[in-house]
């Protein structure tokens, strides 16, 4: 995304867009992160309390998604890069 | 009498039981198929049986110890998989290199055997690799050499690494890189492949550092031959001068050229090219170095290839003996997980200096590679098909054929193209190809030809490994890790 080609009015909307488009994207991926642990820690609910078995679950959980979106993240960056490499 | 008695005492479904326990049991309501004395099948269902239930019962206990096999020794590598990983961390990362076997057209054998027999314990370990394959011979030494090539430029500082289009978070320094490359290691399946490895090495440490593109040398030899000539003057932009293939002698010569009525003086002749893309590089620069950069460790993985009729027993045998395959493959890749290294054992120093041991000398298989892994699979070399030593001969015998078979579809496709003659019926439905098509393709059939015969001249059985003696400090292989006893004891 070159914002050279655009002037100021053109790049205020464009930066506003993005952190819109940003934000919808956490938003997301919170929501995924949340229906995922639940899913998979919480299946007992003979009581209201969190035990302590289920908060390391969603501890460990919540670690290993965002972990899993970081390394995800970084092959997607590198075969895009690869890509832009071999076609300029 | 007695014979109907006889008779009728043999077993049938309708007898009675004759002992006790037998009519006890039947009166108990037991059925009284079960109650008889068991009798063996006829002869002939004897031996079919036999033969049937060894053969069966050969290959499930083959196939079982196979998979025992292969389980046994991807428990013993699977605890380097469980260990954590940071999330912008990579595996450790291995190259494959599996050529083409001689006589083979099926070019993929040896990374098959690679991806059967040794890939499943990498991936048990989590080490990632790179295939890297030859589908003709000398395609693996000249990725090499010019992979080397690019490699002393970017030392030498002739050229910069281009810097990515889009900064990742994953980009690692080069000292990074270069530690990952020697942590990993090569993989190298079967003699032919190592062959081809050792002289792409050597040519890519010993040859000009000019960038020299093939397609274009090659242009430039096949237009000073004087195959595409003809009565006209219609020369190539390419060539100096222009012959006359033809016998009879034309008028129209351009001035310059020098008259030669025979082809063959003019390709003798040595004609200083002009070399516009060439870069002139520094002689100091040039030369090759006299160290050379450590390569990681490698694995060499035995292979044979068995073809033809005559191998034919040695293949009914490997069927029925897969574990000694597996064994073999996961060994080498358990070699490979373990990372103990040793250093490479070139030739022996004192043979260069006794030359005349008239005895050694005589033999295609030299005594200096049973010791030094050059000799590597050297067995297998034996294997190969009696069809592959006429490779060169082949070769030479297609290229007469074609060359002349080429003046007549020359003429034809000249004499089509400037109107001199109408399309035949033939042709109509099979146009022939115009002279442009037809330089392409032999320009294809050349490179071809000549890629194959400097292959076959790298792989072929007669000849030795390449060496160099920079390679002595630089080549490491991976051996079996210590065993337990032995740690004890030393």
């Amino acid at each position: 995304m070159d914002f050279s080609t655009l002037n100021t009015a053109e790049q205020a909307h464009m930066s506003r867009v993005i952190e819109k488009k940003q934000m919808q994207d956490f938003m997301r991926m919170y929501s995924r992160l949340v229906d995922r642990c639940f899913n998979a820690c919480c299946n007992d609910f003979t009581s209201k309390a969190l035990s302590s078995k289920e908060e390391q679950c969603v501890l460990n959980c919540t670690d290993k998604f965002l972990k899993h979106s970081e390394r995800v993240g970084a092959r997607f960056a590198e075969q895009n890069a690869d890509m832009m490499s071999s076609q300029s | 009498m007695s014979t109907d008695n006889v008779h009728t005492s043999s077993p049938s479904s309708s007898t009675p039981p004759s002992s006790g326990v037998r009519i006890v049991l039947g009166r108990l309501g037991i059925p009284s198929w079960l109650l008889q004395r068991p009798k063996l099948p006829s002869r002939n269902w004897l031996i079919f049986l036999s033969i049937t239930s060894t053969v069966t019962g050969c290959y499930i206990y083959d196939r079982r110890e196979c998979k025992r096999i292969r389980k046994e020794y991807q428990d013993k590598v699977r605890f380097l998989a469980e260990e954590p990983l940071g999330s912008l961390d990579l595996p450790r990362k291995v190259v494959v290199y599996a050529a083409k076997w001689p006589g083979d057209d099926d070019w993929d054998r040896g990374m098959r055997y690679f991806r059967k027999y040794v890939k499943p314990i990498l991936v048990a370990a989590a080490i990632d690799y790179d295939m890297i394959k030859g589908q003709r011979h000398g395609d693996i030494t000249r990725r090499i050499a010019d992979e080397i090539k690019t490699h002393r430029r970017e030392l030498l500082g002739l050229d910069k690494k281009s810097d990515s289009v889009m900064p990742s978070p994953t980009d690692q320094s080069p000292e990074v890189i270069r530690r990952r490359e020697l942590e990993g290691g090569l993989v190298i399946v079967g003699r032919p492949t190592f062959k081809e490895f050792m002289a792409g090495l050597k040519k890519g440490w010993s040859e000009t550092l000019r960038k020299v593109d093939r397609e274009e040398e090659l242009a430039q030899t096949l237009a000073d031959d004087g195959v595409f000539d003809e009565l006209e003057p219609e020369l190539e932009k390419g060539a100096l001068e222009g012959e006359d293939g033809e016998p009879i002698p034309t008028p129209s010569k351009l001035p310059s050229s020098v008259y030669s009525p025979f082809q063959q003086i003019a390709r003798q002749r040595s004609i200083p090219r002009p070399k516009s893309k060439a870069e002139e590089i520094a002689e100091t620069l040039d030369t090759p170095p006299s160290t050379i950069t450590t390569l990681p460790p490698m694995l060499l993985v035995p292979f044979t290839n068995h073809l033809g009729f005559k191998q034919i027993p040695y293949m009914l045998w490997d069927f029925f003996n897969e574990r000694a395959k597996v064994r073999a493959g996961s060994e080498a890749a358990y070699k490979l997980v373990m990372r103990h290294t040793r250093p490479f054992i070139g030739p022996p120093l004192s043979d260069s200096l006794v030359p005349s041991d008239t005895s050694t000398s005589l033999d295609v298989i030299t005594p200096i590679t049973t010791n030094s892994d050059l000799g590597f699979d050297i067995i297998a070399e034996t294997f190969y098909k009696s069809s592959t030593l006429s490779l060169p001969s082949e070769i030479a015998k297609a290229r007469k054929e074609y060359y002349n078979a080429l003046p007549a579809r020359l003429k034809a496709s000249r004499d089509i193209a400037r109107g001199v003659r109408e399309l035949t019926k033939d042709e109509r439905a099979n146009p022939p190809p115009t002279e442009v098509e037809l330089r392409a393709e032999r320009m294809k059939k050349e490179s071809r030809w000549t890629a194959d015969e400097e292959g076959w001249e790298v792989v072929r059985p007669d000849k030795p490994t390449e060496w160099d003696p920079r390679f002595a400090d630089a080549l490491e292989v991976f051996v079996e890790p210590p065993t337990e006893e032995s740690e004890k004891v030393s």
